[in-house]
């Protein structure tokens, strides 16, 4: 095994156990230590971009993602500060046994396609400015200007909807 | 050039809402922002303008930037019109409505701008990416206006109601997209089908057919098709009714206008006949299930809202029937687009008039306060009782001849089993819904049996007279239908 | 992978994160109360000392780590130990990887991670010291920690968006998200004399930033977080060498805001109007390291300054100021850099 290999094994399991830790317990009752575990999952798979040459998208998906959403999550979860009580999990085995199963049961069509691709791939050679900021940059304002700009209104009408329904009444 | 010109109605949607969120930031801070609603119907009505400017010269304008983003042919432009012509009507009714409920806020125009804008990329887009983004600004924006009324705790669950579970069907879709782009490479709609047209997918095709399947459910969230109905009548009930209107009207004809697309554009039927996941069967599954359940469900309500919210529920069954029987021509070619439009000229007035009547009832739209409504409002009473029969298929309004042709369609149509699923939605009951709130509306069910009798009466004797093709409705859309042809593509 | 780019890796960043950064920080903690002592006309630290020798009180940040290693480990009834601890060390750790992006000197061996984006990276990282305020004040089980590190998280929200939005027009002036090619284009002269500084093409910008910045390091006007002369700040609860940490960690990113300033808006290790040709074999590259070393300490200097000689804002004067000047000015200055490069 290479020792690009070893990172990757790292960083791939850093990333599932970091998101299976947000559901599952221990990790997963608290849901600041399940924030706090997404966290570890985002770095992780930066990590994986990196590995895949994708530098840009590595660096964005911990500013944005780690650095920016999750602090959001975890100033939400602090604001709502609830208590174990409140926080007490409703007892449905039935549906604990039931979403176990339809997630192996995905997990296994998942895993058997990707086996499959898997056995057909070939690595492509990649131009060496591939995923800088340069020519990121170059596939947002060319072919997807429009749909990048238009990605503003998206953002404006999710500001002006919190707007809307947080702010206080005008008397 | 040309793409600023085609992009248009995209842009000038968008540009209102900016606009009304100036006037409302400038304007006296004591004036009521009602007339905003105004100022916005008329940024889509000119929107609209602009798309049927397109529609006559839009063919030579083309735009290499655009190619593969988006498609501005007939098929976009059809469905975009509905889109404008359902969201300006929804925005005339809201702003009466809107102060009744003390609840008039400058902003909940401009989300229906912003709203309007995204549903227009979604129907627009012919690149998985561009349809993400439509959907969630399309979406985005509703659940903040179905939360809109601070004064409504109903209206508030609504809003997390449907933000919640219109988030998973989003990721759905997107986690669809993100399988399709593993598998060919590509996330353009056109790319795809053709890669599964050169590799067919063999034997199991697990991923392929996994990827359909998300795709497939995403979007029948949007169109409240039956296993993912859930949210629709608790949704339709407690947002605001414009707000009603919008998710009724416009978003399930932009939410149909897509779903034929990417369904007929990247699995193809041919590519996908010899494996054991067969798109078409489960629109087929989806169309009856959906038709049965909301007729079903509908006969028992008592809340007029609630009624038409399985009405709408019904009817995403019969297009989905539509779409099963579709060809490779396209849904534009098919009954479908017409189907469309007269469950949204139907669903407009009809819930128009639960809106002006909501306001004044302090939002109680339960069917004994209809009681009477005849008598006190007649011209309402009978623009109700009029588009109820047309949602219901009685002869001789549009409904009718959107169902009519839509089982003729099918019929005609080769796919198997046409003649049984036919039979099976004529036995369906189409018209409980309608009539039951019908009934409910006038009080006098004597009455309304009578008038459906003229009705079918006089359609029979020009049945007679002329034979079956002067009902052909058709002719109406043959003008806009006549340079169709392979309109799927960019 | 070459073991010996990682080794040398280690050693840039043991040279420049430990020597030089935590040895600034250390000594900052003398010269800030030294330099408070200046202003408010008082004598300052001078009781520490060796064998009789007090050294201007030099000794006390000695004396101050010995304290802090030897006083009682306190940890709050009913605080979430884990997070307790480790959260002085995510307020620690992001500030002195961020160095690794940073360029002392000319050329690839000045700088450990020579990075394409760098910028956009020293943004990733130091967006993790939220973290370190936030979970230390949660963890705390005390209402008033609490508090303190809500006002810490949404301030330090509030400001990062504008540090960014300010680095954008340098962006767009430079071409570049690399520190590095920053750094060469600021060594070009305007006109033949005046330096193509970052001060100089985007002064709104610096403003901007070294507000935003000093924000974003939660120090005086801007240490509500803290607040540790009357309301009670979200490291109340800690003691000995955690609170050190926590103190440290302020410190340190205060050598390295001042470390960014030098880079990005006053040309990093250039030397203005000096032609390398008449320096002989590596000197130039001592005195350029020099002058990077140099900038830095002014840069420190004018934070201190602002510290001792301004008033504290009120919480909501700082939101105020966050969101409607500097974000909206940042905002102008990005469409008014736009419009003068597009009619160059």
């Amino acid at each position: 095994m290479s020792a690009e290999m070893i990172v990757f094994w790292i960083l791939a399991i850093g990333a599932v156990l970091g998101a299976l830790a947000v559901v599952l317990p221990p990790f997963g009752r608290n849901p600041l230590h399940g924030a706090l575990a997404l966290v570890v999952s985002f770095i992780f798979m930066a990590g994986v971009y990196v590995q895949l040459s994708a530098f840009f998208v590595a660096v964005i998906q911990v500013l944005v993602y780690a650095g920016a959403v999750m602090t959001l999550f975890v100033f939400v979860i602090m604001l709502l500060n609830l208590t174990p009580e409140e926080l007490a999990q409703p007892k449905y085995s039935w549906y604990k046994v039931l979403s176990v199963f339809s997630a192996l049961a995905i997990g296994f069509i998942v895993a058997s396609g990707l086996t499959h691709v898997l056995v057909h791939f070939h690595a492509a050679s990649i131009p060496a400015t591939f995923g800088n900021a340069a020519s990121v940059g170059g596939v947002l304002v060319k072919k997807w200007l429009f749909v990048f700009e238009f990605s503003s209104i998206l953002l404006l009408s999710a500001i002006v909807g919190a707007v809307l329904i947080a702010r206080k009444r005008r008397s | 050039m040309n793409d600023i010109v085609l992009l248009s109605p995209i842009w000038l949607s968008a540009l209102t809402g900016l606009l009304v969120m100036l006037i409302d930031v400038l304007a006296a801070r004591d004036q009521r922002p009602g007339y905003l609603g105004y100022v916005t119907a008329t940024g889509m009505v000119v929107s609209g303008a602009l798309a049927l400017f397109l529609w006559r010269h839009g063919a030579a304008l083309t735009s290499p930037f655009l190619k593969g983003v988006f498609s501005f042919g007939p098929y976009t432009l059809f469905f975009g019109l509905i889109v404008l012509m359902m969201a300006a009507a929804s925005l005339i009714i809201a702003p009466d409505y809107l102060r009744q409920q003390d609840a008039d806020q400058g902003e909940f125009y401009v989300l229906a701008a912003f709203s309007a804008s995204g549903m227009l990329v979604f129907v627009a887009a012919t690149d998985l990416v561009a349809v993400f983004l439509g959907l969630e600004t399309m979406s985005l924006s509703i659940y903040a206006m179905t939360a809109s009324n601070p004064r409504s705790a109903v209206g508030a669950e609504a809003g997390m109601k449907y933000f919640v579970l219109g988030g998973l069907a989003s990721s759905f879709l997107l986690l669809g997209t993100a399988f399709l782009y593993g598998i060919t490479g590509s996330t353009n709609i056109v790319d795809i089908g053709n890669y599964f047209m050169v590799n067919p997918p063999l034997g199991a095709a697990i991923l392929p057919s996994f990827a359909m399947a998300l795709v497939i459910i995403g979007l029948g969230f949007k169109i409240a098709a039956v296993p993912f109905h859930f949210w629709t009548p608790d949704v339709y009930q407690g947002a605001p009714t414009p707000v009603t209107v919008w998710m009724a009207g416009a978003v399930k004809a932009a939410g149909f206008a897509v779903f034929g697309r990417l369904l007929l554009t990247m699995f193809h039927a041919n590519t996908f006949m010899h494996i054991a996941f067969n798109y078409k069967l489960v629109v087929l599954a989806l169309a009856l299930l959906t038709m049965t359940y909301g007729n079903l469900v509908g006969i028992v309500q008592t809340d007029v809202k609630r009624i038409l919210a399985y009405s709408s529920i019904a009817h995403a069954g019969y297009i989905l029937l539509g779409v099963y029987a579709v060809g490779t021509s396209g849904l534009l070619d098919s009954s479908v687009g017409f189907y469309l439009l007269t469950y949204a000229v139907a669903t407009i007035a009809s819930f128009g008039v639960v809106t002006l009547m909501g306001g004044s009832m302090n939002e109680d739209t339960s069917l004994d306060r209809f009681a009477g409504f005849g008598r006190r409002h007649p011209l309402l009473g009978l623009l109700l009782t009029i588009s109820l029969l047309s949602l219901a298929g009685i002869p001789p309004f549009a409904g009718f001849a959107g169902k009519f042709y839509l089982f003729k369609d099918v019929l005609q149509s080769n796919v198997q089993y046409n003649l049984p699923v036919v039979i099976f939605a004529l036995v369906n009951f189409p018209q409980i819904t309608g009539l039951n709130s019908g009934v409910g509306c006038i009080k006098r069910p004597i009455c309304c049996v009578i008038f459906t009798h003229l009705m079918l009466d006089v359609t029979l004797l020009r049945l007679r007279s002329n034979g079956l093709n002067s009902l052909h409705l058709k002719h109406f859309l043959q003008p806009l239908s006549s340079n169709l042809s392979g309109n799927l593509g960019p | 992978m070459n073991w010996n780019i990682v080794l040398a890796a280690t050693i840039k960043w043991v040279f420049m994160v430990l020597v030089f950064g935590l040895g600034v920080a250390g000594i900052l903690t003398w010269v800030e109360r030294k330099m408070s002592a200046v202003i408010q006309d008082r004598v300052g630290p001078n009781r520490a000392s060796i064998l009789g020798f007090r050294m201007l009180g030099l000794f006390h940040p000695l004396a101050d780590a010995i304290k802090a290693f030897t006083k009682e480990d306190f940890v709050p009834d009913g605080a979430n130990r884990v997070l307790f601890f480790l959260a002085p060390l995510i307020a620690l750790v992001p500030g002195m990887l961020a160095f690794a992006v940073l360029p002392f000197g000319p050329g690839d061996n000045l700088v450990i991670a020579n990075m394409d984006s760098g910028i956009i990276a020293l943004l990733a990282i130091t967006s993790f010291g939220i973290y370190g305020a936030t979970l230390g004040g949660w963890s705390s089980n005390n209402a008033f920690a609490m508090l303190g590190s809500l006002r810490a998280a949404a301030q330090m929200i509030s400001y990062e968006v504008s540090m960014g939005l300010n680095l954008v027009g340098m962006f767009m002036v430079f071409g570049t998200l690399s520190f590095s090619q920053i750094v060469y284009a600021q060594g070009h002269l305007l006109g033949g004399w005046l330096p193509e500084w970052g001060i100089v093409v985007q002064p709104l910008a610096f403003i901007l930033f070294m507000a935003a910045a000093l924000a974003e390091n939660k120090r005086a006007p801007f240490d509500l977080p803290e607040g540790e002369s009357e309301i009670i700040g979200y490291n109340v609860e800690y003691s000995s060498m955690r609170f050190a940490t926590f103190f440290l960690s302020e410190f340190f990113e205060v050598v390295l805001i001042a470390a960014i300033v030098t880079v990005l808006f006053l040309g990093g290790w250039q030397i203005p109007w000096l032609d390398p040709k008449g320096i002989a074999g590596g000197w130039i590259r001592v005195l350029q390291v020099g002058a990077f070393v140099v900038k830095t300490l002014f840069v420190i200097w004018v934070m201190m300054l602002a510290r001792w000689t301004l008033p504290r804002f009120r919480y909501d004067q700082v939101m105020k100021l966050g969101w409607k000047i500097i974000l909206p000015l940042s905002l102008l200055n990005i469409l008014v850099t736009a419009i003068v490069l597009a009619m160059l």
